[in-house]
């Protein structure tokens, strides 16, 4: 009974352990998707000017689960007339990102396609180089809390489980 | 899809709801030919010849009641009319236009950028034309016959003031030609993707089947790639006007090519007095000028003139 208990302890505590891992990768995840996301947008709309609406769907399956959340919902803004595009509306599941990185990102979305080819790009650009500065950041954050926290709540699973022995 | 919910599919992407409900809805969309919004000023729709406003109820002729497009409106519908994508149609926009799906056009005033005699694109829209196509049947029939001397095509101009059917009117002589199975090889120069426009692939305005479509290349360009790769027998262009278009279209009428194009002028005086045409008439090198109106409606036939300006049938007279 005794090393069940304690088998669900350590089991328990590494898999918070993974949960905050799992968050700060997702974060990191969302940001290199969305770099990844700019670089495409600049080498179409230079090249074959396609819409962002055909851009955007023949490179959906190369984004993560929660960046791909995003952009269905943003493609949803595009497809519909009526949709306006709000925080609330773009980020309605997602809760890996902060307030500024919403109003960052959405800013972003925001002023797609408003500008002529050349102009663009340069917006885009600028876009991406505080998407780069956020990515660094979260990846700080990942190597900082996220794989920390794992290595200290296993500690601390094993530890409890000591204790109980 | 039927035409109308085609129709009503493409504006309802495009226009804000209010204006949809009001404007599109519940009308004859056969009878639909222009949408004009100004930004601040009362929505017209022109309904066959005549105006009427827009109000919250539908169309009227009572200007009180009409509903007032705002600066909004029109920035938004150019939004939703690129497809969120300015970038994409900043070419057209350069021009003076926008050409969405099903060949409608929506033309554009507002404010030019320009960089030495360059236009870089024009910002600040204030009002906007939104013109329906509309394909009718036969409107070329009266000047078919005329068009041809033992089998040889004549090159043909057709003028009309703007609005006045010229374009409606060589869609139908290109589908004529096919459905009598005169097999000659037209090659159409479609500079803004609205003679013979593509919506899902499909194209239910120009059905030839012995017709080559170049879309959105300018007349200089789309005459020397069309004669020099898809060997036509006749090209058909709307709208000629620049100098350049007069010197492809001369190019053309040297290289054994027929053509047939489109300007714009309110009657063959006004024709004649063309200055950039005068080497087109000294050359001789349009045997055919058909002039049509908005007399009895867009496309009424006024006309047919010889190359020397000599009618060979009016309206009502026929004098071959």
């Amino acid at each position: 009974m005794k090393i069940i208990l304690i088998l669900i302890v350590v089991i328990s505590m590494t898999y918070i352990g993974f949960g905050i891992l799992q968050y700060y990768i997702k974060r990191k995840k969302i940001f290199e998707d969305i770099i990844l996301l700019c670089e495409k947008l600049c080498v179409e709309i230079s090249f074959s000017k396609n819409t962002l609406s055909s851009i955007i769907s023949s490179n959906v399956n190369l984004f993560s689960k929660d960046f791909k959340n995003i952009i269905s919902t943003y493609l949803n803004y595009l497809k519909n007339n009526n949709e306006v595009l709000t925080k609330d509306f773009l980020f309605k599941k997602n809760t890996l990102l902060n307030d500024d990185e919403k109003e960052l990102i959405l800013n972003f979305f925001y002023n797609l396609g408003r500008l002529d080819a050349s102009n663009q790009i340069s917006q885009i650009n600028d876009y991406k180089n505080k998407f780069i500065e956020l990515k660094q950041k979260t990846n700080e954050e990942n190597s900082k809390f996220g794989s920390l926290s794992l290595k200290l709540l296993i500690l601390m699973g094993l530890l409890i489980g000591i204790i109980l022995i | 899809m039927s035409e109308k919910e085609n129709i009503n599919s493409i504006f309802m992407k495009i226009l804000p709801e209010k204006i949809f409900n009001a404007a599109i809805k519940n009308i004859n969309y056969k009878q639909l030919n222009e949408l004009r919004l100004r930004a601040g000023k009362p929505i017209v729709v022109i309904l066959g010849n005549q105006y009427y406003f827009v109000s919250e109820k539908g169309i009227t002729q009572n200007i009180d009641e009409s509903i007032i497009c705002t600066q909004c409106d029109i920035d938004n519908i150019i939004f939703r009319a690129s497809e969120c994508s300015i970038y994409a149609v900043n070419e057209q926009i350069k021009q003076g236009f926008i050409t969405i799906n099903s060949g409608i056009r929506i033309g554009i005033a507002g404010t030019g950028v320009c960089e030495g005699e360059q236009i870089k694109t024009i910002k600040n829209f204030t009002s906007l034309v939104i013109r329906i196509p509309h394909n009718i049947k036969n409107c070329s029939l009266l000047a078919l016959k005329y068009l041809f001397e033992k089998g040889e095509f004549k090159n043909t101009l057709i003028v009309s003031p703007p609005g006045s059917g010229k374009t409606t009117f060589i869609r139908d002589f290109i589908n004529q030609l096919s459905e009598r199975n005169i097999s000659l090889n037209i090659l159409l120069l479609d500079e803004r993707g609205e003679i013979s426009p593509f919506c899902d692939g499909e194209n239910n305005l120009v059905v030839s089947n012995f017709c080559d479509v170049l879309s959105f290349i300018n007349k200089p360009q789309g005459f020397l790639i069309g004669i020099r790769s898809l060997s036509p027998s006749i090209i058909v262009c709307d709208e000629i006007g620049a100098n350049d278009d007069i010197l492809a279209i001369e190019y053309a009428g040297y290289c054994g090519v027929g053509v047939m194009a489109t300007a714009h002028a309110g009657s063959i005086n006004e024709l004649k007095n063309k200055p950039n045409f005068k080497s087109l008439f000294d050359k001789k090198l349009f045997k055919r000028f058909i002039v049509l109106s908005s007399r009895l409606g867009p496309g009424t036939f006024e006309g047919i003139y010889d190359e020397n300006f000599v009618p060979i049938k009016l309206a009502d007279i026929d004098y071959s």
